[in-house]
């Protein structure tokens, strides 16, 4: 069950990461960016598993109703895999700021022509 | 049950591990490794398709799990030409790059087989969310491909490509989310059975959101912006892969994701199939628009991919059993056709110094073997007989005009006449009388493994250009896969799930 003010917050926060993807000059702002959209995924898919007044999925005679452990599974991988991909991005924003001395997209392009 | 499927992605993804420790220790004992990682992922491969070809669609259920609990792989005619174009090119990439300078480094044989273990899995996989996690490690293989040579230009198109290609993993994963939410599974098969439990608009939602992903993966107009830029950064020889492989393996995603989950119960099918068409249409001139004003030859690939990305589209997406059939073997020609082109030019540009087709004039008299290739892959790509490359575009234009779609069939025909234009323009320079050329000393490698792939891809182009009926044998079946969904879901949870 999804409550309506989380989807309001997941669509906002995703757009908001797209927008800065689309706009953002610096590089190191772009990944920011992919960033907060992968923030608004992740929030996505832990509220996917939610189920109200439930317990974590661990077999316990106490408890009647668990919380679905899939979205969570997907949710630690899908960060992990957000982890790897902003780190290798970094890497090359230094790389290029090395060569470039800026991270300014539009002035690599300047300096490339 | 045999362990194949399961091998062929576990052999690449242990041989890239290894490597990077006999690295530590000496390149000299690299190929103790690389050889039989090569040849078991080829073995493999190999056992994979026979049984398929002999009997039928196999379920590989990973640690005896049956679906829907546990993950599967799921191999039927359709998977199993995709696994033959990764294990082939990927292969024929350790053979090529052995005896080219750089390639031949320790790190881009791990970021290969990285890359190798990942477009297998990701085209015998029936999980979508096993799909993504091989999507994503295929797009940071493939950035670190780009990346590699280190120097700021290359850093800039890795960044780009790593970013279309991040954006559209979270497009996807956004799409898979959605339909977990609805249905409760991330099986393949069972989420095309519970699809109409979606409501059409977040069916809709995911639906657009997964084909744009793999739109901008697949590069077409206008999601192509990444796609020149890291081709040039990458090199001719990883281009190639990237090109000739990588795309497949995302349009076999796409495909899968068109026909196999959504299929014509959903809304907005044909919607989705029929702004596909104008895609395509769009790609071809545009891409080969670009090419024709591009310099350095590796761009000029680049965009010419760009544009067969849309001829693949115009058979793909006309939805009947020709048209389908048709649009695969235009995608298993120009894995062919372009791997060809990548690797010859590529020579070329090492023989002359630079990869700026204004500079390559009189190089026949210097690599007359590779210009030679690069003729008849040229020849196959524009589409002149007896190339493979005529056989598929004519097979379009058939099933086009079979449904009436004049238009496309005017847009095939304008792409190929430019696409002639650019090509006679760098084969004309290239055979051309240029005593100015003869000043330096390099000539054409012609070591075995330098010259073997390439010839090998002539052979198969004038081949298949001959008899197309050795490929089509496979891809009418793969095309009628394609299309039964019905067929899909049974091969995944039994003939009892269809009823």
């Amino acid at each position: 069950m999804i409550l309506p003010a989380t989807q309001v917050v997941v669509v906002v926060v995703f757009l908001i990461g797209l927008y800065g993807v689309l706009t953002c000059r610096k590089l190191i702002r772009i990944c920011i960016s992919l960033s907060v959209m992968e923030s608004g995924l992740i929030l996505f898919l832990v509220s996917l598993g939610f189920v109200e007044g439930a317990t974590a999925p661990i077999f316990d005679p106490r408890h009647a109703v668990y919380v679905d452990p899939v979205p969570q599974a997907l949710a630690l991988t899908a960060i992990v895999i957000a982890a790897g991909v902003n780190a290798i991005a970094l890497m090359l924003a230094v790389l290029a700021y090395r060569h470039y001395g800026t991270t300014d997209i539009r002035e690599i392009w300047r300096r490339r022509a | 049950m045999s362990h194949a499927p399961v091998l062929t992605i576990i052999i690449p993804l242990a041989g890239a591990f290894l490597i990077t420790f006999t690295e530590l220790i000496s390149a000299r004992i690299r190929p103790v490794v690389l050889i039989p990682v090569t040849l078991g992922h080829l073995g493999a491969a190999l056992s994979v398709i026979l049984q398929v070809v002999e009997q039928g669609p196999i379920l590989y259920t990973l640690g005896m799990w049956d679906p829907p609990w546990g993950i599967v792989l799921s191999i039927d005619s359709v998977s199993i030409v995709f696994l033959g174009i990764v294990s082939a090119g990927s292969a024929l990439l350790t053979v090529f790059a052995w005896g080219s300078p750089r390639e031949a480094g320790g790190k881009y044989a791990v970021l290969r087989l990285l890359l190798c273990g990942a477009m297998s899995g990701a085209v015998l996989t029936g999980d979508l969310f096993n799909l993504f996690v091989f999507a994503e490690l295929m797009t940071i293989a493939g950035t670190g491909l780009v990346a590699l040579k280190r120097k700021g230009e290359s850093a800039v198109a890795g960044f780009t490509y790593l970013m279309f290609s991040g954006v559209a993993g979270t497009f996807f994963l956004f799409g898979v989310a959605l339909l977990y939410g609805s249905t409760g599974t991330l099986n393949m098969a069972q989420l095309a059975q519970r699809l109409t439990e979606v409501d059409p608009t977040t069916q809709t939602v995911a639906f657009v959101l997964m084909v744009t992903a793999f739109g901008v993966k697949t590069a077409m107009v206008p999601l192509h912006f990444w796609q020149p830029f890291a081709y040039a950064a990458a090199g001719g020889t990883t281009a190639a892969l990237l090109s000739g492989v990588t795309m497949k393996v995302n349009l076999y995603a796409l495909l899968r994701i068109c026909y196999g989950i959504f299929g014509r119960q959903a809304g907005a099918f044909d919607d989705v199939l029929s702004v596909l068409l104008v895609v395509g249409m769009v790609s071809i001139i545009v891409g080969h628009g670009l090419a024709l004003w591009q310099d350095d030859i590796r761009r000029m690939l680049a965009f010419s991919s760009v544009a067969h990305v849309g001829y693949i589209l115009l058979g793909v997406a006309g939805g009947t059993t020709a048209a389908v059939t048709a649009g695969l073997f235009h995608a298993f020609n120009h894995f062919v056709m372009k791997v060809a082109l990548f690797w010859s030019g590529r020579g070329m540009s090492s023989v002359i110094g630079s990869p700026y087709i204004s500079r390559m004039n009189g190089v026949g008299r210097r690599a007359p073997l590779l210009v030679g290739v690069f003729f008849v892959a040229a020849l196959a790509i524009v589409g002149i007989p007896p190339t493979n490359g005529f056989a598929s575009k004519w097979l379009i234009a058939l099933s086009l005009l079979a449904e009436a779609e004049i238009v496309a069939v005017l847009v095939l025909m304008v792409g190929t006449a430019l696409s002639m234009m650019y090509y006679t323009r760098f084969l004309s320079r290239a055979v051309q009388w240029a005593p100015e050329s003869f000043s330096g000393r390099a000539v054409e490698d012609r070591r075995l493994r330098a010259v073997g792939p390439l010839v090998l891809l002539a052979a198969v182009i004038l081949i298949v250009g001959v008899l197309p009926e050795l490929a089509t044998a496979f891809l009418e079946p793969a095309a009628r896969a394609l299309l039964d969904q019905e067929a899909f879901i049974s091969n995944i949870l039994g003939a009892a799930a269809v009823q």
